[in-house]
């Protein structure tokens, strides 16, 4: 932080390189343009360093830089009449129950019960490449991006610009519990449809 | 000879997220950690999880282009006055 008041222009340099790409998808929660969050993050970028002699300390400089961010997309998402999802977390409506086909055997079966009804050995006969691919990486953006918001926005910071657990649930004014749970349903839907796309179980590929 | 009641698979997918978040009290953290060692199933779940994850991570979005660098630097080295 010092750096950046002195106007080290190599530290500065440096956080642009570290904070861009997760800045971005943070941005697309709010527009669902690339061109314009991308926009939207160079005038965040713009802003922090107007202000960056303003800065106090009180909170980390990621959440600083990320809030001047929200600011920034949000100013954009209201010019172009778009609803923000940040503020659908005031109205806390309830999230729907999942209603996957269940892939466990019975709880009253007699010696086994509630265990997988599939190996999940389906995605190991894939080549690696298939796997670890840019299309599953496709696949898995479009399912974030088709999350409800309010499980969308966990999982966009969570796993994608990598942001810790505690950090979401303050960012978001949400408990640590609520936080995980919204987490954990998010993942699980991201999961089934990469399954979907590589091959249900027994599906072969 | 058996401990308390064992984990199920459907308890692992139930409690994965907070085992991964150090959420869990240390007798369920035992639970699952017991039940994936020898739970093959278990573990392709896990492992695809893994691969989802790493698929999340690489989907981050671009960086800057180096136009937009070298802009966004030349205003750091000589800030406009705040205009806002």
């Amino acid at each position: 932080m010092e750096a950046l008041r002195g106007r080290d222009e190599a530290a500065f340099a440096d956080l642009m390189r570290r904070y861009t790409a997760p800045m971005t998808s943070v941005a697309m929660l709010y527009v669902r343009n690339h061109a314009v969050a991308e926009e939207v993050v160079q005038d965040a970028w713009l802003s922090v360093v107007r202000s960056v002699d303003r800065f106090e300390g009180r909170s980390s400089l990621r959440t600083w830089i990320f809030t001047i961010l929200a600011n920034c997309a949000r100013k954009r998402a209201a010019r172009e009449g778009r609803c923000v999802p940040f503020s659908s977390l005031l109205g806390g409506e309830p999230l729907e129950p999942s209603a996957e086909p269940d892939p466990f055997t019975p709880a009253d079966h007699p010696r086994w019960s509630r265990i997988w009804t599939t190996p999940n050995d389906a995605w190991d006969a894939l080549p690696e490449d298939r796997v670890l691919g840019r299309e599953c990486v496709d696949v898995v953006r479009e399912a974030i991006a088709g999350l409800p918001p309010l499980l969308r926005e966990v999982m966009t910071l969570r796993d994608v610009a990598g942001w810790s657990a505690r950090e979401v649930a303050e960012a978001l004014g949400i408990s640590d519990e609520n936080q995980r749970v919204r987490l954990h349903r998010a993942r699980a839907r991201v999961r089934s449809e990469l399954e979907g796309y590589l091959g249900a179980p027994g599906a072969g590929a | 000879m058996r401990g308390p009641p064992r984990a199920s698979c459907e308890d692992v997918v139930r409690l994965l997220t907070d085992y991964q978040d150090d959420a869990l009290p240390m007798s369920e953290r035992l639970e699952f950690e017991r039940h994936v060692a020898v739970c093959p199933a278990c573990r392709g779940y896990l492992s695809q999880m893994r691969a989802v994850l790493a698929a999340a991570r690489a989907g981050c979005g671009p960086g800057l282009t180096p136009a937009d660098e070298a802009a966004l630097l030349a205003a750091f080295r000589t800030p406009e006055p705040d205009a806002r």
